[in-house]
């Protein structure tokens, strides 16, 4: 640095040697002072010279451009502003070699950009929609279910009217298993009636057999008499002799008469003994019908009962189970509603995906700007890019900041369609 | 004595203690209290003792209540235990009986 320095402002160490010799050689105050205004003079130029390149520098400094900074190969720096600064300045020969280099590399990323966006907006697409799908199928296949539970517990409860006749609920099974013990109940008490009726009534036949007895007693009473006097009446005829002879025949017959309804009677009375063992038997059979043991209808009556307060319950619980079901099924609704509204953020994303073919389009002029400087060498065209970029930023800047406002999901109403 | 009759005082009020089984082997009894007519306005059926009682007894008495005037009759069914009171239910006998 120092070299140059000197290589620059020569004459000033001259000056000041020169006037030193002259001051060795003619040693005279007012030459010295002369010469001593003179290397003031001489050193102060190049002094204030290179204060003032430092100040520019500085600056300028400030005001370049961060690209081209790391771009410089070599680490020698830009040569000081002159006084009247270049209209077009030289870049490096290696800059310029860098461009294609920089060109190519753009133009291929910024491809590989595009096709990633793309590739993006087909997948969204594409799963959005299986998405909206899948969410309004499950939706009607959650209706269809509710539909299918409501009606199978309608036919249940017996509350639909389109139950075919044939089918009883449980409700109603269990009603005419009831009215049907019921009925049973009854007959038996009935019968039972029936039957102590008719054991009473044979004990009146009973009754009346005895009078029967009675009145057999009274013939047999009735027959031993005729028979002893049957034989009496044979004995007198003997002592009558010749004339009792008629009156023996007679009476020989009256005996025989007697000895017949005797052997009569005693029939009769053996077909009444027999005919009341016969109706003891009657008697026993007739109160074997009346008894019937009721724990049997009871126990079944009392289970029956029981089941009819299981099935009211059971039809509560089938109520209360509608009502959560039917909550549920709003739940559901609500759900799908809040999905269907989250997949809108497919149009937001698309939108903002859109909005990169702006900047891409730039980075593909600056891309194509500098492979056309390469190509012609013109620094030119370099400056003229410039204007170029700042001319798009303003176009960009006058359109909205960012292209969609949205920054969350949950402003904005839904739409289902 | 599986059955005990008690006439009141005035002779119109008839009460038979039921104790046992209560069947058909005393259907004999039951009847002779009631066969002879003697005037009878009330009958009280006491069955704090009656341990059993089958069908053949719900047929004596709804004969009882046929020959005391069917629907005339003032019959009261007194002192049942649990079981005998739950089979004269199913037999639907608080609509035809006063019972206790």
């Amino acid at each position: 640095m120092l070299l140059a320095f000197l290589q620059a402002y020569w004459w000033a160490p001259v000056v000041s040697l020169g006037g030193l010799l002259v001051q060795c050689t003619q040693p005279r105050p007012e030459v010295a002072l002369m010469l001593l205004v003179l290397t003031a003079l001489a050193w102060g130029i190049p002094l204030a010279c290179l204060w003032a390149q430092t100040r520019t520098v500085l600056i300028g400094c400030d005001a370049l451009p961060g690209p081209f900074d790391t771009l410089a190969p070599d680490n020698t720096p830009a040569p000081p502003p002159t006084l009247e600064p270049h209209p077009t300045p030289a870049l490096a020969p290696d800059v310029w070699e860098c461009l294609p280099a920089i060109r190519s590399t753009v133009e291929e990323e910024v491809e590989h950009i595009a096709e990633a966006v793309t590739q993006t907006r087909g997948i969204l697409r594409d799963a959005v929609a299986g998405l909206h799908q899948s969410f309004h199928g499950l939706y009607n296949q959650t209706q269809a279910q509710h539909q299918l539970v409501v009606s199978l517990m309608g036919d249940m409860t017996g509350q639909t009217t389109t139950t075919p006749s044939s089918h009883l609920t449980m409700q109603q099974f269990t009603e005419a298993t009831s009215s049907l013990l019921q009925y049973f109940i009854d007959l038996v008490v009935n019968i039972s009636t029936q039957s102590v009726e008719t054991a009473y009534k044979i004990d009146d036949m009973v009754r009346q057999m005895d009078g029967i007895f009675a009145l057999l007693a009274n013939i047999k009473t009735i027959t031993d008499d005729t028979h002893m006097l049957a034989l009496n009446a044979a004995v007198e005829a003997a002592r009558a002799g010749e004339a009792g002879r008629g009156f023996a025949v007679v009476a020989a017959e009256v005996r025989r008469l007697s000895q017949h309804s005797r052997q009569f009677s005693e029939r009769l009375r053996t077909q009444i003994e027999e005919l009341k063992m016969t109706i003891a038997a009657v008697r026993k059979v007739v109160g074997g019908v009346a008894s019937t043991d009721l724990n049997v209808s009871l126990d079944a009556k009392g289970r029956v009962d029981a089941m009819m307060v299981d099935i009211k319950k059971v039809n509560e619980r089938i109520a209360q189970s509608l009502q959560e079901i039917s909550t549920v099924m709003h739940q559901m609704h609500t759900d799908v509603e809040v999905a269907v509204r989250a997949l809108q953020f497919e149009d937001i994303i698309s939108q903002l995906l859109h909005y990169t073919e702006k900047p891409l389009g730039t980075l593909r002029c600056l891309s194509t700007a500098l492979g056309e400087a390469a190509e012609t060498n013109g620094s030119t065209l370099l400056l003229s890019l410039g204007t170029t970029l700042a001319h798009r930023r303003e176009e960009g800047q006058t359109e909205a900041h960012k292209p969609v406002a949205q920054t969350s999901m949950h402003a904005g109403d839904i739409e289902l369609f | 004595m599986a059955l005990v009759t008690r006439t009141s005082l005035d002779g119109k009020v008839v009460t038979i203690d039921i104790s046992g089984r209560f069947d058909f082997s005393i259907h004999r009894e039951f009847r002779q209290v009631y066969e002879q007519d003697q005037g009878t306005t009330q009958y009280l059926i006491n069955l704090r003792q009656t341990e059993y009682m089958d069908s053949s007894a719900l047929g004596m008495l709804l004969l009882l209540r046929e020959h005391a005037g069917g629907d005339r009759a003032n019959i009261k069914i007194m002192h049942c235990q649990p079981e005998v009171k739950k089979i004269l239910t199913i037999a639907n006998f608080h609509h035809l009986f006063c019972l206790d």
